[in-house]
């Protein structure tokens, strides 16, 4: 194994040789970061961890889901159920998934009943940029709740390029293994120079129904997964509208339909799973943003947003045989953002959210909960010669009612952040940078609410980061960067929850205390040119240490369920013409399934090997392109939560066509 | 540009050493089994859809133990949530409820004899819980059935239809008393007992008890102590006797209140334990099941601390109690030896929640 891993780094290592890239448009406030040289990316000047991915990138990974693009990023595990339909979520630095907010085009996406974002569901190929913010959010005129999570994951959608015509369609189908079809189709319309409209409309179906090797003790059996068919759909639109040069009225809408069956963990001698579960999303917002000679923005928001989710389970052995439950969650939302500059060195932000989550269920005695969130914000941003400082405090104030039983405490929270940054040398450039900030996630109505198990009493979850890093930067004779950061992170009041009386039944508590060190070591290189060839390299490494600390916990000093030690992820893009060749790996050492650090409770270690071909071609009234993927290229066997396997080797192929 | 590369080398390089600082532990040698005149086993129920079922083999002659023995004898894994285990005519009989099998092994070399998939078509029965009988195995089904398993054939010959969600059964002169739980209709529970003739196995009555009725332990007397576990809230959990021959409820305790129990027919005591839904505290009794008093309330007499009571069991030879402690439910379960006097003995620690045990002499 250690033989592979090596070779495959060399492999890494000499396909350094040049590249180059196209820049994206950045679209994004550059909040008061100085930017001297043109395509210096935001997150090597960033005072606080930033990593992103450009349009290219995206495009070019295999996959086209928010999971595949963030699991490249340094610091991050991915708990994936397996499959196409498995649940995907993030732990970033050890940090629960419920930590990690994901913003899609400034809108928050909101989730109270599980607090989990299953980032599966999202799909990038309208996407522009990725990006993970850890700890802080240095952007100006944000909405208050952006600034509230551990952890952003931020999606930025095309914005269209009218300057050649009016009208864009695309089209494209994927196809592939396990009877994946994937079409989708793309409509831009610019019907003045006011006014313009996209529409992106995307249908997937898979049999998902992948082949794995069992292993039971000695004993390995091939079986097929079960259960696996996914149908889905998702339509979103973007309409905007300026009014003026200085204000801008956009909307966003939203809807996303999914039918899928959930195969449940593999269990020994029992093959037999017979639970769905339908989805339907719908979200609808709109934004109004003014910017003002640079020296004023303003950018006030209004959404709402409906989840419904069905679950049903065919052999569920009740009187009729069959158990239907289903959730609706709704949400009103409303924000208003400014930013002031006082001095060119010297910048304020605040902003006030308020928002109300309901959540109904067909459950006995549901307590049928609304919460009332209110939210305050407030930044100072100081920016001068080799120094940047930027201090931020949130308060936020909840209040909840139920229909039935006591509704949780009032809870009341002021979250302050704090970040500096020193440039060290010019050229090259580097900076030091340290980051404090303070988290909490509040507890969600299942952990409240859900029948027997749920437990009002619940405090939120507090989690402290800290970050001390080094980043550097040139951009000649080739951009690269290199980026350090130590952090801690130590959360306490860890919402767990903890079986009852059997197994079956497990209730909420606030145990747990959690220490968490690590190092993370990023290093990007583009713009490497190597004749008519170009070659882009970006490498991430995370060292953690995430022990439990709860005084008297049997497992003391263990490393907490799911981390694991060590995570590597690498990707290669060669650039030849308009053909990209992508190579990515990715590793995650073993971890530990549940607190116990026993061989019993080990998972052992992964790597995975992508590999994608992207090629574009210009026609003289259409262009057309095509991409084949091969994901795990050497067909391992793994799985990243126990008994949820993974899919071995997988064959996509990608056709579209823009006019 | 070289003097990039050559950065850009070293800190792949760096990278890549740390790599292997990190080493994936290899699997420990357990401690060899060794085989014992006398030997306790101990099912370990695992956590729900981890396949990680195991069973403990302790051995008296040199206190050692093993977990993992059954995949050890028979190279692959018990499945998952093992419920309930007895020993019968030299055969261990192991109810699987989420892998849905009976596992029936041999009890002298633990090899296994018959593996039973407990389907009906390509619905999960999940058998709960084995009594033995005679030359029958009856298993509880929470589908509403109980399975008859021919003890010499190891073949299911058919199943009765009892109520819904079985758990806990027992046979005595020729009937089998069923707990039908009712459990995944919540919030509307069973609340009887289904009462079965052994000789044409049709079911003769269902006496009612109260709601959620979960175990049935049988004393010398023809009395049958029955556990209802109440709603898990307002409703709380009770001790009932129903006497074998008139079939009728004739008592409910007012003043015992208990989840669990086993009974010493010696010295007619029954060991049993209590245990608070919200906070998970417990403490084991012992009351007098010839004179239906409490004996005590604090059985443990010296300072054993036990966080999770989730098993307790008689040594019929000795008359030493065995209590198993799930611990936090996560972490390795333990199991202590107590004395009559309710003095630790011994201690071992056995797999993840363990609940049954089986005592046998080689």
């Amino acid at each position: 194994m250690f033989k592979k891993n090596v070779l495959l780094v060399m492999l890494c290592v000499k396909a350094l040789i040049a590249f180059s890239q196209n820049t994206i448009s950045d679209t994004i406030n550059l909040s008061g970061v100085e930017v001297k040289a043109k395509h210096v990316k935001r997150a090597d000047v960033a005072i606080h961890p930033l990593q992103s991915m450009s349009q290219i990138e995206l495009k070019s990974i295999t996959g086209n889901t928010v999971a595949d693009a963030v699991k490249m990023f340094s610091g991050v595990v991915l708990k994936d159920y397996g499959g196409v339909g498995g649940l995907k979520t993030v732990m970033i630095r050890s940090l629960g998934s419920q930590h990690t907010g994901v913003i899609v085009d400034g809108v928050q996406i909101s989730e109270t009943s599980t607090g989990q974002i299953d980032l599966g569901k999202i799909n990038l190929t309208n996407a522009e940029e990725v990006s993970l913010q850890v700890g802080f959010n240095e952007r100006f005129c944000q909405p208050a709740r952006a600034y509230t999570s551990a952890n952003v994951i931020t999606i930025h959608t095309e914005n269209p390029d009218f300057s050649k015509k009016d009208t864009k369609i695309s089209f494209g189908l994927k196809s592939g293994s396990f009877s994946t079809i994937n079409p989708n189709i793309a409509w831009q319309q610019k019907f003045s120079e006011k006014l313009s409209f996209s529409a992106y409309a995307n249908y997937m179906h898979t049999k998902g129904d992948f082949l794995f090797k069992l292993k039971n003790v000695q004993k390995d059996t091939l079986l097929k997964r079960q259960n696996t068919d996914v149908n889905s759909i998702s339509v979103n639109t973007k309409t905007i509208y300026k009014i003026n040069d200085n204000n801008e009225l956009s909307s966003y809408i939203s809807y996303f339909y999914s039918d899928r069956g959930l195969p449940g963990a593999v269990i020994l001698y029992n093959v037999f799973s017979k639970q769905r579960m339908v989805n339907q999303d719908i979200t609808a917002s709109v934004t109004h943003k003014t910017t003002g000679n640079n020296r004023f923005n303003s950018k006030t928001i209004l959404k709402w947003a409906d989840n419904y989710l069905r679950y049903t389970d065919g052999n569920y052995l009740n009187e009729e045989g069959f158990l239907e439950n289903y959730y609706k969650q709704n949400e009103y939302y409303v924000s208003q953002a400014i930013s002031y500059r006082i001095f060119n060195s010297l910048n304020l932000s605040a902003a006030g959210d308020f928002f109300i989550n309901t959540l109904k269920a067909n459950q006995y005695q549901h307590a049928t909960p609304t919460r009332y969130t209110g939210l305050l914000f407030g930044m100072i941003d100081f920016n001068k010669n080799r120094f940047n400082a930027n201090a931020q405090l949130v308060g936020t104030f909840v209040r909840e009612t139920t229909k039935i039983g006591e509704p949780a405490p009032d809870r009341n929270k002021l979250t302050p952040a704090v970040s500096l940054g020193y440039s060290l040398s010019n050229k090259p450039n580097v900076k030091a940078r340290a980051m404090y900030k303070k988290n909490f996630r509040m507890p969600t109505f299942n952990d409240l609410y859900y029948h027997l198990i749920g437990n009002t009493e619940l405090r939120p979850e507090i989690a402290d980061q800290f970050n001390l890093g080094v980043t550097a930067y040139i951009d000649a004779p080739a951009y690269i960067s290199v980026k350090t950061d130590f952090f801690y992170n130590k959360v306490t009041d860890k919402i767990v929850a903890v079986p009852t009386q059997n197994l079956f039944e497990w209730s909420m508590q606030n145990i747990g205390i959690v220490d968490i060190r690590g190092l993370e070591l990023q290093l990007k290189a583009e713009d490497v040119k190597f004749g008519s060839f170009s070659i882009s390299e970006h490498l991430n490494y995370t060292y953690q240490k995430s022990i439990d600390i709860t005084p008297e916990s049997p497992t003391y000093k263990h490393q907490i369920p799911y981390v694991p030690f060590q995570i590597f992820s690498a990707n290669t893009i060669i650039g030849y013409k308009n053909m990209y060749l992508s190579f990515s790996s990715i590793f995650n050492g073993h971890r530990y399934i549940l607190n116990q650090n026993i061989y019993a409770n080990m998972l052992p270690s992964w790597w995975q090997h992508d590999l994608s071909f992207l090629y574009k071609h210009d026609f003289n009234s259409f262009s057309a392109n095509f991409k084949f993927e091969i994901s795990n290229i050497t067909n391992k066997q793994y799985e990243i939560v126990k008994c949820y396997p993974m899919p071995g080797r997988a064959f996509y192929l990608t056709i579209g066509i823009d006019i | 540009m070289k003097k990039h590369l050559l950065k850009i080398v070293l800190l792949s390089l760096m990278t890549f050493t740390y790599y292997s600082c990190v080493q994936e532990p290899t699997n420990p040698d357990d401690n060899p089994i060794t085989e014992g005149k006398k030997v306790l086993l101990v099912l370990n129920e695992g956590l729900f859809n981890m396949n990680n079922s195991t069973i403990t083999y302790f051995n008296y002659d040199d206190s050692t133990a093993v977990t993992d023995y059954f995949a050890e004898k028979n190279s692959r894994g018990l499945g998952d949530t093992g419920n309930d285990m007895k020993l019968h005519g030299g055969k261990i009989y192991i109810a699987v409820t989420t892998s849905s099998l009976v596992e029936i092994m041999d009890a002298k070399t633990g090899v296994s004899l018959r593996q039973i998939p407990m389907f009906d078509d390509t619905k999960p029965r999940q058998p709960r819980y084995v009594c033995c009988y005679k030359d029958k195995a009856f298993v509880s089904c929470f589908d509403g059935n109980v399975a008859v398993i021919d003890t010499l054939t190891l073949q299911v010959e058919q199943y009765i239809k009892v109520g819904a969600n079985p758990d806990g059964l027992v046979a005595v002169n020729d009937y089998l008393f069923v707990a039908n739980s009712g459990g995944l209709n919540h919030p509307k529970y069973d609340s009887t007992v289904s009462v079965i003739n052994l000789q044409n196995y049709q079911e003769v009555k269902k006496i009612t008890v109260a709601i959620n009725p979960y175990i049935i332990v049988p004393d010398k007397y023809g009395d049958l102590y029955v556990v209802t576990r109440g709603n898990y809230g307002n409703i709380p959990y009770q001790l009932h006797i129903i006497n074998s021959a008139t079939l009728e409820r004739t008592h409910t305790f007012s003043d015992i209140s208990i989840l669990n129990m086993c009974i010493n027919d010696d010295n007619d005591i029954a060991y049993a334990y209590s245990y608070d839904f919200n906070t998970g505290k417990g403490n084991v009794i012992t009351f007098n099941v010839r004179t239906e008093r409490l004996v005590s309330n604090n059985f443990i007499s010296d300072n054993t601390k036990i966080k999770t009571l989730y098993g307790i069991a008689i040594d019929k030879e000795t008359g030493d109690v065995y209590i198993s402690d799930a611990n936090d439910f996560t972490n390795t379960g333990f199991v202590y030896c107590f004395d009559k006097d309710g003095k630790q003995k011994f201690n071992f620690p056995a797999g993840l929640n363990p609940s049954k045990m089986v005592f046998m002499k080689n």
